[in-house]
């Protein structure tokens, strides 16, 4: 299997972060992360893979995941002319996808269990007809975004003394912002 | 002031008439088409939206092949709610993907006009969940997707809830918006007669690609192919009664599949 040059991964859920980096270093050569919060969080980005970090600054409550959709497109269209974005299939990361896809004219590929690299390019597999067939999509743009499902790889042992370089990110407000007025505690978890 | 929605609405094929042929390979020529069922959560939706606000004008959109002439799944669109219901054939739709189906929308949309575009998170066929959130970029207006509850409605502004991972989120977004709504949001009614009889005198308007000056780029993604998986042979391995032994039977069976 080839290796794509340029994988960027973020996830708004941090237990599923360790998961997509271990993923990006299997698929591509340098493997980028975005972080929205503190230098703990960039630390971490680090431990568990990443070769360079993509700060978007500390976490505001008042901001959903999506409104960084077009800092993210800013920022790797601006570093590389093509790439492989890897995001888990959490509610925010799916819809994260999408902003991508149409920003970065990206092909998406959603609820991937097996991603692979040939020739340059990226193919997904996934689940089609409510699970009665399998179905195999190739990205044919440069940039592709996979979001895939959980345990499809697994994260490695996390090493604290690793480190690399941060970059600093500047804040694209997007055009029609949502603003969150209130996060309540999961139903689940009450 | 009426405010103008437009509901998202696919027909897919019904799960239970598809047949497996022994390539692997769905047919779905003869499966009976229905409305994809997160879409059913989005008419509910709109028809509630409508239900807040007072005055609206709820518009049914629907972008597939010659399968939307069938009058029956037009009547069953309608007679959820819907006040009218325009369809975009082409014979080229029958299999367009997510980001070709937006574009399609995301101009149809502007045609008709609109304040709120709701739509399900997910289609019952290819479940790829970008058609909403696609559209609303493409339209460059505030979009949500996984939209749990309306809160509240009123002409400028949406009031919603969404359940993430860990929290639910409340958010306000102004208008004009795209939102997807998950399948927890409501439980569609079931038509009355009623509704079933006006259906069929609601206004029903068709239109082109070449009309709608939409043409069908190259798409950024192959579906190399979909294909239904081997299935794997029985074992049929029976054990018979319920002691000790023979669960300690059955436990060692689930252990050597699982090794």
């Amino acid at each position: 299997m080839s290796k794509i040059a340029n994988v960027w991964v973020f996830s708004d859920v941090e237990s599923r972060q360790a998961e997509v980096l271990a993923g990006a270093r299997e698929l591509g050569d340098v493997v980028s992360a975005f972080v929205i919060g503190t230098d703990g969080d960039v630390a971490k980005a680090y431990a568990q893979g990443a070769d360079k970090v993509y700060l978007l600054g500390a976490r505001e409550t008042s901001r959903i995941v999506e409104d960084y959709a077009d800092t993210m497109a800013k920022a790797i269209s601006e570093a590389a002319d093509s790439a492989l974005i890897l995001l888990p299939g959490t509610r925010c990361c799916k819809a994260l996808a999408s902003l991508l896809g149409v920003k970065l004219k990206a092909g998406v590929v959603t609820e991937a269990y097996d991603v692979t690299v040939e020739d340059g390019g990226v193919t997904g597999k996934r689940m089609v007809y409510g699970g009665l067939a399998h179905g195999q999509e190739k990205v044919a743009s440069p940039f592709a975004v996979m979001v895939v499902s959980g345990g499809v790889f697994a994260p490695e042992s996390e090493d604290a003394a690793r480190t690399g370089e941060t970059i600093n990110v500047e804040f694209v407000a997007p055009k029609a912002a949502i603003k969150c007025l209130e996060r309540q505690p999961s139903r689940l978890l009450r | 002031m009426t405010m103008k929605i437009i509901v998202g609405c696919k027909l897919v094929p019904e799960e239970q008439d598809i047949v497996v042929q022994a390539d692997g390979s769905l047919d779905v020529s003869r499966a009976t088409p229905k409305i994809s069922p997160f879409d059913l959560n989005a008419i509910e939706a709109a028809v509630e939206v409508k239900g807040l606000v007072g005055e609206a004008h709820i518009t049914a959109l629907s972008v597939g092949d010659k399968t939307l002439e069938n009058s029956k799944a037009r009547k069953d669109i309608l007679s959820r709610g819907p006040d009218a219901m325009t369809a975009v054939m082409d014979d080229a739709y029958t299999h367009l993907l997510p980001e070709q189906t937006a574009e399609v929308m995301a101009t149809a949309a502007r045609e008709i006009g609109f304040d709120l575009i709701l739509c399900g998170d997910g289609s019952g066929d290819l479940l790829a969940q970008q058609v909403g959130t696609r559209l609303g970029a493409l339209l460059d207006v505030a979009t949500l997707s996984g939209v749990s509850k309306i809160v509240s409605a009123d002409n400028g502004k949406l009031v919603v809830e969404r359940a993430l991972e860990s929290e639910v989120e409340v958010l306000e977004v102004t208008l004009p918006a795209v939102i997807s709504v998950s399948a927890d949001i409501n439980t569609p009614a079931i038509p009355g007669m009623k509704a079933i009889l006006a259906a069929g005198k609601k206004p029903v308007g068709t239109m082109t690609p070449s009309a709608l000056g939409v043409a069908q780029g190259t798409a950024s993604v192959e579906l190399l192919e979909t294909k239904a998986p081997k299935q794997k042979e029985r074992l049929n391995v029976m054990i018979e009664g319920d002691g000790e032994d023979q669960i300690a039977e059955l436990v060692s069976h689930l252990r050597k599949i699982l090794n």
